[in-house]
This record gives structure tokens, C-alpha cells and sequence, in this order.
């Protein structure tokens, strides 16, 4: 290759590059972080190999939504919608509002925790967060937004830099990480299908396939949307190795027991510095800032693609009521309860892990029968190879998921 | 024969169907139709039977439909019916429609179908509208009668909310790989570009490339630079070299510049390879100008006379090159070296006698910016004048190109 062709590709890279790594970037929202960090405190080094499955697992999903995007132009929503029907489109879409309510209030709590531990009050953080997240959605063009959003993804650094900070016994971290190790607990079996259940969302689909198809990634194009799926899903699951470095290396020796991430920064301070407490709490901000802005957009986006509601965020109120509608609706609820430091976060986070993992079997299921669409897929469809691979994966998914659901009732 | 008078079609999917000796043949699956006029008529009924076999027998072989409870009649018995195919022009309801996005010709935009009203007349079925409205979707999911308690509980009026099947034009996603689409005859190739370029819009990919390909070369041009930027952009990003620059050739200059301007370096030249000499050499003067500057907004297509020229050899220019040219209502005079020397107008040249030299038209020197005068420049001119066009100037005053008022009206609109 010639330096002028390497140039050429590296620039297309940068193009289609963005929906993948945002998207991965988006699953370590606050709840995410909250699970590593319990994960780390709870079990020090015990958990740390799920990462490169789940990375594997995260990495087969999104690239079925990315390929399912690019080359039919449309929306998970919309072609749910109109190879299933309306009733089973509206009860996916409602349940994601619901469980993507959940998912705001955990992030508008993650902004209130970060923010108190720079000494910011909530009545103040969570009202000024709230305007920001929706002046931008409703101000600025989706360019600049995605910039905003990708930048927001490089930030996750400062939990990297922070799991070197913790001082962690880097022989141990290795084997851990390569050699996986089991223990048949409840508590143990719940946080790795949490794990599993926070990287893989629905949402997290609905949002990848709209984004590529809103960027208009062409099928010519697609190996490099390829490249930026598997980036995102490699630094996302960096990131969540780092946050389980840091507090299995600091937390769990001391056996602290913590129940949010504002804790496990907290709580990080006396082993690993105030550095690192800050770096710690900072990315818990980035992320729920990040968070609490991509879902409050992507839900309003796939319910009117589905239903057929106006949307688009340059048009107002009049134009598109349910869009604007929702969008505002999810801030301002998801906003509320994070300003009463009485509301038990830790069930809300758990109620939207558990709706969302009723919800991922039908979402992923829907994914792959989609895929297998000749009229639709042509010849992107899966080979029958890497169906049967793909099946495997997802029920191997399906089957986690709901055991949260059926282990939280027991 | 018996059938209600009208139906919402999600009330008749996987209702039974029975034979003539009332014994139970399956489940109504969807209705095949074909353009009629103003609506769709029902042509063909498909069926899945008892074996869960798809079968598809003519409307012809049904004898009535009930409505309480719904159900099918067929006046054949089970041995003697008979599966047919459909044809290449008839499109299935629930396959082609409900749940789908159409074309609404009247509004120009493109809405998703929550389901079809259907109207019996004599023994004909007709799919007279698509139901768009919130109402429909509560049908489709069941909760129709909840939301009309809650309606008129609070007095609200809850209509359904209909377009008329002459205003459709289906886009069927599920043939979308084998053949072309046939959407939009008549109704798109009579739109206004501008409106074709809003449904357009909300289009994804394939269905773009699909309608445009089914219009004339002239309205795709024009729908082409109606375009937002954006999805112009993209658009144009999925074109083959051949057809955009088919779709250059029949813009005027200066539009085709603002394309071919955005297109990377090595596609602009394939692009301007392929047009036609002439074309590509006006595009080629053009893209030297400066974005923003008068020689960038203007067009090379325009009329000049030298000042001998009579009114009537005048006229008869315009009848000969009216299609060329962007605006026929200035004339503009040059002079030997091609120095712009004076204008006139439409009005005048009709009103004088055919003999009269144009030369001896002339009352003022008219108005013109330079080639590198800014856009806002040229918007204050066009203002303080009142004027439907200007020319440009060289720095010795020679005639290079006509700005005309909707060029203004564009970058306006692109300021505000």
C-alpha cells in the first residue's frame, strides 16, 4: 500500500468511525461503573476474567446492529415494526421507556454523587445538569453533538490511569484475568450476569444501529465500521477491568463493602490517594453526563421511528410533541429523584437491570432473525457457521440475563 | 353476496376462513391488490390453511364476509379450489402497507400505515385510505376502545386520521433486492422539485436511489439541488459517476457547481470526465471562483447582444435559446471587446418597432458586481434595486456571467 492509500483509509476510518466506540463508551454508564466497582470490592481479582468473553459477546451484537444498520437504512425500531407488527414493536418500545427511565435516574444520581464529592450540592448539580443535557440535545446538530459524545468516551482514561494508581499486584491481575475461576455463591452469580447485563443492553442496539444509519455508512465502507465496533468494545471492557483493578487492588483487602461508585471513589482515597479519588469520581461524572445524555435522545428516537411520531431534534414542539415530549419527560423524572439523597438508588439501578433483561431476549432475538432475511440482509446475511456461533452467543446472553431476573425474585 | 360496507383491515388478519358446505378451510392471512384508479382493489385473498400452507385463490372465489364474528366464506368446496400466483404490478396489504412507510403525495412527506380502511361496492373490495393516526395505532394494539372512554371522558375528539388512497404510493420494502421499485409514477413526476425533495428526505438509501430512479432525468436534477445539505451530501455520496454526472449536465452551471464543488478531488475529475465537453469546461470556470463571491453564485448561461442587433433578430434569438438561458427579461449589451455597455428589458423589446437597434434602447447603465464582490454585496444590490437579475463583471468591465434572483433568495435563506 502506498502511503497516499494508507492515508486514504486511515481518513475513511476516522469517517465511519464513532457510533461503535460511543455506543460501548455509553454501557459504562453509572450503573456499569457501580457493578465493577461492587465487583472488584466484593471479589477482588475473582470476577476479572468475564472481561474478554463479555468484550467477545459485546463485540458479535454490535456488529449484527452495525451490519443490520448499514445495509437496510434503517432503524432497529422501524424494522421491527414492519416485519413483526405494531403490538409487539409497542410493547418492546414501552418497556424500554420504562427501563430507560431507570437508567436516567441512575445516571442523574451518578451526577449528584460525583459532584458532592467536589463539594457541590445536589439542588445545585442535578437542575444545572439537567438544563445542560437538554440545551445541547435540543440546540446543537448531531455532528457536534456526536463530538461531544466521543470526546465524553476518551475521558473514560481517568479510571485506566486510576487502576495503576491502586498499586495492584500486576502477576496476580494477569492470571486472573486469562484463567478463569468460579465460585458457585449467589451473590458471585448475580454480579457476573450483572456484568454481562450491564454491557449488553438493549438500548445500547436500538442507539448503534441509528447512529450508523444517521452518519449513512455505505456498505462499501462497512469494514470500518467493523474497526469501530471492535475498538469500542476492546476500550469499553479496558475500562471496566481498570475500574475492577482499582478497587479489587484497594477495597477488597480491607474487605470495605461499598453499594455505589461515589463510595468506591470515597473509599479509594486513603489506599490510592486523592488523585485517584479524583480521577475516580470524575469519570463516574463523565460517564453519567455521557449517559444521561445519549438515552433521554436515543429513546425518543426509536419510539417515534417505531410508532410513527414526527422526529428529529431540530424540529420543536409543535412539529414533533412526542419527540420533544419524551426526551423532556425522561430528564425531568430522571432528574427528580436524584435530588433526595433518600431514594434508594441501588433498587432503581437493579429495577432497570431487571426490565432490561426481560427485555434484551426478545430485542436480541429479533437482531438475528432480522439478519437471516434474504429480502433484507441479501447477501450480508450470517453464514450458517457463524449463525449457529451467534445463537450460541445469544443464548448464552439470554440465559444470564434472565437469571438475574428470576435470582433478584428468589 | 354479503359484506360489510367497511372494515379496518387489522380486524380481518387471522380470522377464519370456512368452505361453501361450512367446513374449516384457514385463517385469512392478506388481501392482494392492484391499483384502480383513484383506490386499490382487491384482486386476490391469501390464505394459510389448515396444513399452515400459504395459499392464494382469486376474490372471486369468495362468496361473502361476516363481521359478527368476522369471518370468510368461500362458495367452492375444499377439492375444487385451486392456488394461484400474483402478478409483478399487485402488492399485499399487509405485506406492502400496513406497518410500512408510504409516500403521502399530498403532503409530500412519508408516514408509517397503523392500518387501511376498506370499503365494499357491489361486489368489489376497494382500499379506499391509509389510517395514520394515533387512534389506528391503539386499534392495532388493542386498546382502541380504552382510548376512546378516556376520549370522551376528558371530551376530546378522537377521529381517525385518514389519507386517501389516490395520495399513497407504497414503497415495498421486502423487493427491495430484486427489482426496481415502481413507486411514484404519475403523481411524483407532476410534484414540484421542491416537494419531491422533502419526501425525499425522509427516505432512507435504498429508497431514494429507487424513487429517482423511476423520474425523469430534468426532475431528479432540479429535486437534486432542493435537497438539504446534508442529505444532498449523502445522496450524492451513493450515486454512480454516470448518473450524477447525468443529473450535472441537465442543472444550470452555477447549481452543478455547488455539487461538484463538495464532491472529494478525484471523483470531481471522473465526475467532469464523463460530462459532456461543454458542460464540464462552464463548471470548470465556475469552481475558480471563491465560495461566497459573485463569480461563484453566477450563471454562464446567459444572452448577449452587440449593440447593432435589431429588436427583432433580438427576438428571435430568445425564441431560438429561451431553454439555455436562466432568465430571458434582461438583455445585455456588449461592445466590441465584450464590455458590458447597457440592458434591456423584455418589456421594452416587445413594445418597440422590430427595426430599432438595441443600441438605441439603452437609458442606463446597468447595474452589475464584480467577480469578487461578496454574497452580501450582491444581496444589498439585488435589494436596493429591485432586480430579477445582474450581471458580473471582469475588471475591464467584460461580461462573465448572470446572477439571478432565486441564487439570492437561496443564500439568503442559507444566512438566516
Amino acid at each position: 500500500m502506498s502511503l497516499k492509500t494508507k492515508l486514504r483509509s486511515l481518513l475513511m476510518v476516522l469517517a465511519v468511525i464513532g457510533p461503535g466506540i460511543i455506543a460501548a463508551a455509553a454501557g459504562n454508564d453509572a450503573g456499569g461503573i457501580t457493578t465493577y466497582s461492587v465487583a472488584g470490592a466484593d471479589f477482588g481479582y475473582g470476577l476479572l476474567w468475564s472481561v474478554i468473553p463479555v468484550t467477545i459477546v459485546l463485540i458479535v451484537v454490535q456488529e449484527m446492529c452495525t451490519r443490520l444498520g448499514v445495509v437496510s437504512g434503517k432503524g432497529l425500531a422501524d424494522l421491527i415494526r414492519e416485519s413483526y407488527g405494531a403490538r409487539i414493536t409497542f410493547y418492546i418500545l414501552g418497556g424500554l421507556l420504562i427501563a430507560n427511565l431507570a437508567t436516567v435516574v441512575s445516571e442523574f444520581a451518578g451526577i449528584a454523587t460525583s459532584l458532592e464529592i467536589f463539594h457541590v450540592p445536589r439542588f445545585v448539580s442535578v437542575p444545572a445538569a439537567a438544563i445542560l443535557v437538554w440545551v445541547i440535545i435540543t440546540q446543537a446538530n448531531y455532528r457536534i453533538v456526536e463530538k461531544i459524545f466521543f470526546v465524553g468516551a476518551l475521558l473514560y482514561i481517568a479510571y485506566i490511569v486510576s487502576g495503576f494508581l491502586a498499586q495492584p499486584e500486576w502477576d496476580q491481575v494477569v492470571r486472573h484475568a486469562v484463567v478463569p475461576s468460579f465460585e458457585f455463591s449467589r451473590p458471585y452469580i448475580l454480579l457476573l450476569m450483572g456484568i454481562v447485563g450491564t454491557t449488553v443492553t438493549p438500548w445500547m442496539q436500538f442507539y448503534i444501529q441509528a447512529s450508523v444509519v444517521e452518519k449513512g455508512v455505505q456498505v462499501k465502507d462497512y469494514r470500518f465500521t467493523k474497526i469501530d465496533v471492535a475498538t469500542g468494545a476492546v476500550t469499553a471492557s479496558l475500562v471496566a477491568f481498570f475500574i475492577m483493578v482499582a478497587s479489587a487492588a484497594t477495597l477488597f483487602p480491607h474487605g470495605i463493602q461499598i453499594e455505589s461508585a461515589a463510595q468506591a471513589a470515597v473509599a479509594l482515597e486513603p489506599f490510592a490517594g486523592r488523585f485517584a479519588e479524583i480521577l475516580f469520581a470524575g469519570g463516574l461524572l463523565n460517564a453519567s453526563l455521557l449517559g444521561a445524555m445519549i438515552v433521554p435522545i436515543a429513546t425518543s428516537y426509536y419510539i417515534c421511528e417505531g410508532l410513527g411520531f414526527e422526529s428529529g431534534v431540530n424540529k420543536d414542539f409543535k412539529e414533533a410533541p412526542v419527540f420533544n415530549g419524551i426526551f423532556t419527560v425522561l430528564i425531568v423524572l430522571g432528574a427528580i429523584p436524584a435530588l433526595f439523597p433518600q431514594v434508594p438508588l441501588i433498587r432503581v439501578m437493579l429495577g432497570a437491570q431487571i426490565i432490561n433483561g426481560i427485555l434484551l431476549a426478545p430485542v436480541l432475538i429479533f437482531i438475528v432473525l432480522l439478519m437471516q432475511k434474504e429480502w433484507l440482509m441479501g447477501a450480508h446475511r450470517n453464514g450458517p457457521i457463524y449463525n449457529l456461533f451467534v445463537w450460541a452467543v445469544i443464548l448464552l446472553v439470554i440465559a444470564l440475563s434472565v437469571g438475574v431476573v428470576v435470582g433478584t425474585f428468589m | 353476496m354479503a359484506f360489510f360496507s367497511e372494515i379496518f383491515f387489522s380486524t380481518l388478519i387471522g380470522k377464519p376462513v370456512y368452505t361453501l358446505d361450512d367446513k374449516y378451510f384457514g385463517q385469512f392471512r392478506d388481501f392482494i391488490v392492484r391499483r384502480k384508479k383513484e383506490n386499490f382493489v382487491v384482486t386476490k385473498v391469501r390464505i394459510r390453511d389448515r396444513n399452515g400452507k400459504r395459499i392464494i385463490i382469486p376474490w372471486e372465489d369468495i362468496h361473502s364476509i361476516e363481521t359478527v364474528p368476522v369471518s370468510f366464506r368461500l362458495k367452492k368446496k375444499r377439492d375444487e379450489i385451486r392456488g394461484i400466483e400474483y402478478a409483478e404490478d399487485e402488492f399485499r396489504v399487509k405485506r406492502d402497507f400496513l406497518d410500512q412507510q408510504i409516500v403521502d403525495t399530498q403532503d409530500h412527506r412519508v408516514v408509517r400505515v397503523n392500518d387501511l380502511r376498506i370499503v365494499s361496492v357491489g361486489n368489489e373490495l376497494f382500499v379506499v385510505a391509509a389510517d395514520i393516526g394515533f387512534r389506528g395505532l391503539m386499534r392495532r394494539i388493542g386498546f382502541e376502545s380504552l382510548l376512546l372512554a378516556f376520549a370522551r371522558f376528558f371530551r376530546l375528539p378522537m377521529r381517525n386520521k385518514l389519507i386517501a388512497s389516490k395520495d399513497i404510493d407504497p414503497l415495498p420494502a421486502r423487493l427491495r433486492h430484486r427489482i426496481q421499485l415502481t413507486v411514484g409514477q404519475d403523481e411524483l413526476k407532476n410534484m414540484h422539485p421542491a416537494d419531491i425533495a422533502d419526501i425525499v428526505e425522509d427516505l432512507d438509501t435504498f429508497e431514494r436511489l429507487s424513487i429517482l430512479q423511476t423520474l425523469p432525468t430534468q426532475k431528479v436534477a432540479d429535486a437534486l439541488f432542493e435537497l438539504e445539505a446534508d442529505a444532498r451530501k449523502a445522496l450524492v455520496k451513493q450515486l454512480k459517476d454516470e448518473q450524477l454526472s447525468g443529473f450535472l449536465e441537465q442543472m444550470s452551471p452555477d447549481e452543478a457547481t455547488d455539487i461538484v464543488a463538495e464532491l472529494p478531488k478525484r471523483r470531481m475529475h471522473r465526475v467532469m470526465q464523463i460530462m459532456k465537453r461543454s458542460e464540464a469546461e462552464e463548471i470548470r470556470n465556475l469552481l475558480k471562483f471563491k465560495e461566497g463571491t459573485a463569480g461563484s453564485m453566477m450563471t454562464t448561461e446567459f444572452l448577449a447582444f452587440s449593440g447593432d442587433t435589431t429588436a427583432r433578430d433580438a427576438l428571435a434569438t430568445l425564441r431560438k435559446t429561451h431553454q439555455d438561458a436562466e432568465q430571458i427579461y434582461y438583455l445585455y449589451i456588449e461592445g466590441p471587446n465584450g464590455e458590458l455597455t447597457g440592458v434591456v428589458s423584455l418589456r421594452e423589446l416587445i413594445f418597440v418597432e422590430p427595426k430599432t437597434q438595441l443600441q438605441n434602447m439603452v437609458k442606463t447603465v446597468p447595474h452589475s458586481v464584480e467577480l469578487n464582490d461578496d454574497v452580501d454585496t450582491v444581496i444589498e444590490q439585488f435589494t436596493k434595486y429591485g432586480l430579477i437579475a445582474m450581471p458580473v463583471v471582469d475588471e475591464q468591465n467584460r461580461i462573465q456571467g448572470v446572477i439571478t434572483v432565486d441564487d439570492v433568495l437561496g443564500e439568503l435563506e442559507e444566512e438566516e
